[in-house]
């Protein structure tokens, strides 16, 4: 380790002194807050809204409504790419509406008022009159492959076929084959600190945001087209953001919003999520009728799915993408010579889908490994056998999927060896108290860094390219270097991983560099946080900026010291050569009047392919063993043990990596056993609190046993791939496994569902009906 | 806005007379009113345990408590360092295992696990996880903060830093 710092973070202590600053404890001069007028029906024409009461609530600034908003603010623009590529529909969304709601929160006004409390007052009081449509609450009548009647049609918003080799004969020739359904709840990420934006705007009519965000540049983009700016007119600043996990990423129509009622107001103004409002983004939910053919040694050939993804209202934010990402993750972690899978994505009246951790593809891990252990039981195999015997194999790399992703790298099966025999503290059955034990492995690819619109390429068929990250390192006056990078951190702490890095190659520890991140004004642009992109990606540019840079500080310094620039050595503080001369980094910064900046970009260098667009460029890979004590009398389901090893390529700081794999593999858990939201049969939100939406405490979760094995990623500079977004799939799939397997002996029915909450594990053990 | 009240709070030694209306909860004052941004909100319905505070050398959850209902008391919160005699350990134990990573939960998670020590200095591992069960973390798992108190546990004095 080069760092001589004492705590794992940098910037630790101002967290436990209770210093660090989020969105929430900003107060400038003159600030006054915005609240969101929601609509209470799923699917309505507004006949009307009535801001007379309001406006007369103590202390409330302003209305604003769809008609009035629109004067003002251009459509938003669809967030996430060429949707076109991935068989998607581009959507362009007013922020607030003038004829219609479609889903039950949807804004339809803002308040602003001199405080939070009667910015809420005066939204309570506004009064907006529907007359009520029909409304697609179920999307099971998307499933299946007929064609649909028009009114149907018309949800779809992509619909994706994945195939290679010719399934139907595949399953026609099988031996054995089974018939699955499986579905996964809806569920949302729930960040501790809720979504918040705070705007103003100077003199010249430049604008600044600050705001708990994800994707400062892609903000900076967003709200220039809208409010018809010039980039350069906004600046977009994002203080410590208390967790995100894709739930602050760009698309949300608070965003403009705020920016809207601070010009309107001539004040700054701030809008902090309520909880209830935080509770009502969502995604993952999928159904899945799934056919697998396979042979005697437990050999799966082929792989027919029918998936239907219910993605909630239209919108303009990367959520649905998450659709395509599930049926472009099959076969996940296995070599399936025939595949079919056919998805449609669905527009239905609840809120709409955000990202979330996972970006869809934890859904098809939860799929591909019930269907192992479904097959292996079918054949009596135990379940590590039957998946040794389908893994894509070392010797198979680099692997093209049948979506065209390309596996970079792996060492599957010695994954699925650490974990097979792990964690056997000899816990038994006991009949007594009626709660018995069961296990569950799982394994997991992760496809990361970006690309999934990743396909065969094709004559009219638009080329893709990896999106660069770029960084900026300067020497300070005081000796010290500045890291600007346009890559951010949720709170995973990966400031403190750029840091190290950068040291590295700056012959110093990590104390000497400060790392700014999220300024669009100080950083050079880049992609923010997502797709487990910051140290595999991020990364790089850092590394080759803090090269570049050390290499002009070495020349400088050979100047000022009439040395050769080779034979001096940059160490902690100054520049040394063979003979004892010397000059520190403070006395060269004064002296030379300063070494320019290094900026540097970089992007990840997969293969060339004429055949195929741009993939993912790396995939983390893992395997899982989860241990559980189901109570078979009251249906609840206690973890007991979780063990992961992981492949993250390159590990730069191993406690980073583990912090952050514990955290999916929590989600994980959450996902398996408790969380869902839902929503009942007037389409309003039924989880509106911690209350109802059950994530998981210290006292419902395990000490998670973690391993880790390297495999470098080639098609990285530095070997590393991401971590964050596996262990959430893994996690998952392992315990429902676990869960089948105590049920299973208890004689209940298969688990083709999760959350495994006390209802539907009682449901499982009594398929009958008849829970005593 | 009108006030109702006027209330006095001494918030981490420092004693302020503040007016509140019937309808605000601590956090909300201490927060808007007095700047004490060391106590967070996350859900206001007593669930994630962020704004967690020592009420009179009581652990609360600050959002519960109606603000006019809190005249008179002392409070200490996380950044001041009259929050008992395990804060400083625990910070340095927090910091040390890497027990938290956007850190928004923080302050409730170091309290709680202040209470606990002082009810017992030398807890299980399941009475640690009992103890933090009331403050919601989405980053961890809860796997390091646990470590912390363990740390704490075991020492029961200062830890120090690690290279």
């Amino acid at each position: 380790m080069t760092s001589s710092s004492r705590w794992p973070r940098t910037d630790a202590e101002s967290f436990v002194e209770g210093r660090a600053t989020f969105i929430d404890d900003l107060r400038p001069e003159g600030l006054a807050h915005l609240a969101v007028v929601r609509s209470t029906r799923p699917h309505a024409r507004i006949t009307g809204i009535d801001a007379v009461a309001a406006k007369a609530v103590d202390g409330v600034l302003r209305v604003v409504d769809g008609r009035e908003a629109r004067l003002h603010l251009r459509p938003m623009p669809y967030q996430f790419g060429e949707p076109e590529l991935i068989g998607g529909r581009r959507s362009s969304l007013e922020a607030l509406p003038v004829e219609r709601v479609r889903y039950v929160g949807e804004p339809v006004a803002v308040v602003v008022a001199e405080t939070a409390r009667a910015a809420r007052r005066g939204a309570a009081a506004v009064t907006v009159g529907y007359d009520d449509l029909p409304a697609l609450l179920d999307a099971g009548p998307f499933l299946g492959r007929d064609p649909l009647a028009p009114e149907l049609e018309r949800h779809v918003i992509a619909s994706h076929h994945v195939t290679a080799g010719d399934a139907a004969a595949a399953l026609a020739r099988a031996e054995h084959r089974l018939d699955l359904t499986f579905s996964v709840a809806r569920s949302t990420t729930a960040p501790i600190e809720p979504r918040g934006y705070l705007a103003s705007w100077d003199r010249a009519g430049r604008l600044t945001v600050q705001a708990s965000h994800q994707q400062p540049f892609q903000l900076r983009a967003e709200l220039a087209e809208i409010l018809g700016l010039a980039e350069a007119d906004v600046r977009v600043v994002v203080p410590h953001v208390g967790g995100a996990f894709g739930a602050k990423m760009t698309g949300q129509v608070e965003e403009p919003l705020v920016c809207l009622a601070s010009r309107l107001c001539g004040r700054p103004v701030k809008w902090i999520e309520s909880r209830e409002e935080c509770f009502l983004g969502g995604g993952r939910e999928q159904v899945h009728r799934l056919q697998v053919g396979f042979d005697a040694t437990g050999r799966v050939h082929a792989l027919r799915d029918d998936m239907v993804v219910p993605v909630g209202a239209e919108s303009v934010s990367p959520g649905w993408r998450q659709g395509w990402v599930s049926a472009a993750s099959f076969p996940t972690a296995y070599d399936v010579a025939h595949v079919d899978v056919h998805s449609r994505v669905v527009a239905t009246h609840v809120p709409p889908w955000h990202s979330c951790r996972g970006f869809g593809k934890e859904a098809p891990i939860f799929v591909m490994e019930r269907t192992m252990d479904l097959v292996g039981r079918r054949l009596g195999l135990d379940p590590a056998e039957v998946r040794r015997r389908n893994l894509v194999r070392p010797a198979q790399l680099p692997y093209r999927t049948p979506a065209g992703f390309l596996i970079d790298s792996a060492d599957l099966p010695a994954l699925l060896d650490r974990v097979a025999g792990a964690d056997d503290d000899g816990a038994r059955d006991d009949a007594g108290t009626g709660r018995f034990v069961g296990t569950g492995i799982a394994v997991e690819v992760t496809p990361e860094g970006g690309g999934h619109a990743a396909a065969r390429s094709g004559p009219g068929v638009p080329t893709t390219s990896a999106a660069p990250e770029s960084a900026a390192v300067a020497l300070t006056a005081d000796g010290r270097f500045e890291v600007r990078t346009g890559t951010t951190s949720p709170g995973s702490g990966n400031e403190t991983a750029l840091a190290r890095l950068a040291a590295d190659e700056l012959g110093t520890t990590r104390d000497a560099v400060t790392v700014v991140q999220g300024d669009t004004d100080r950083c050079p642009p880049g992609t923010g946080n997502a797709s487990s992109r910051a140290i595999a990606v991020g990364g790089p540019a850092v590394v080759l900026a803090a090269r570049g840079l050390a290499t002009a500080v070495r020349a400088a310094a050979a100047e000022l010291l009439g040395a050769d620039t080779d034979e001096l050595v940059l160490g902690a503080g100054a520049v040394a050569g063979p003979e004892g001369q010397q000059i520190t980094l403070a006395e060269l910064h004064r002296r030379t009047g300063g070494v320019p900046a290094c900026t540097r970009s970089y992007r990840p260098e997969p293969p060339e392919d004429p055949g195929y667009r741009y993939s993912y460029p790396y995939f983390s890979s893992a395997a899982y063993r989860a241990r559980v004590t189901v109570d078979a009398g009251t249906g609840a389901v206690r973890l007991d043990a979780l063990t992961a090893v992981h492949d993250c390529g390159r590990v730069v700081d191993p406690v980073l990596v583990e912090g952050q794999l514990h955290g999916a593999l929590a989600m994980g858990a959450g996902l398996a056993l408790s969380e869902a939201s839902r929503t009942d049969d007037a389409g309003a939100p039924a989880t509106r609190s911690f209350k109802e939406y059950l994530v998981p405490r210290a006292n419902d979760l395990p000490e998670f046993v973690l391993g880790h094995h390297e495999t470098p990623a080639p098609y990285t500079l530095l070997g590393a791939k991401g971590a964050g977004e596996a262990g959430v799939g893994g996690a998952l799939a392992a315990i429902a496994n676990a869960v089948d397997d105590a049920v299973g002996r208890l004689g209940g029915s298969p688990v083709t569902t999760v959350p495994l909450d006390p209802p539907t594990v009682l449901a499982l053990l009594h398929p009958d009906g008849d829970v005593r | 806005m009108t006030t109702s009240r006027s209330i006095r709070l001494t918030v981490d030694g420092i004693t302020t007379d503040t007016g509140v209306d019937d309808d605000e909860t601590l956090v909300d004052v201490l927060r808007d009113r007095l700047g004490s941004t060391a106590v967070r909100a996350g859900c206001r319905n007593g669930d994630c345990g962020t704004c967690t505070a020592v009420v009179d050398g009581t652990h609360l959850k600050t959002c519960l408590v109606p603000a006019a209902r809190a005249d008179g008391t002392t409070v200490g919160t996380l950044a001041g360092d009259g929050s008992g005699r395990w804060v400083a350990p625990l910070r340095r134990a927090f910091m040390q295992e890497y027990a938290f990573q956007c850190g928004f939960c923080l302050p409730g998670m170091i309290l709680s696990a202040a209470a606990l020590l002082d009810r017992d200095p030398h807890p299980d591992d399941a009475a640690i996880r009992d103890a933090l069960s009331g403050n919601l973390c989405r980053c961890t798992g809860y796997v390091n903060a646990v470590r912390a108190v363990r740390a704490v546990r075991s020492v029961g004095a200062p830890v120090s830093g690690h290279d």
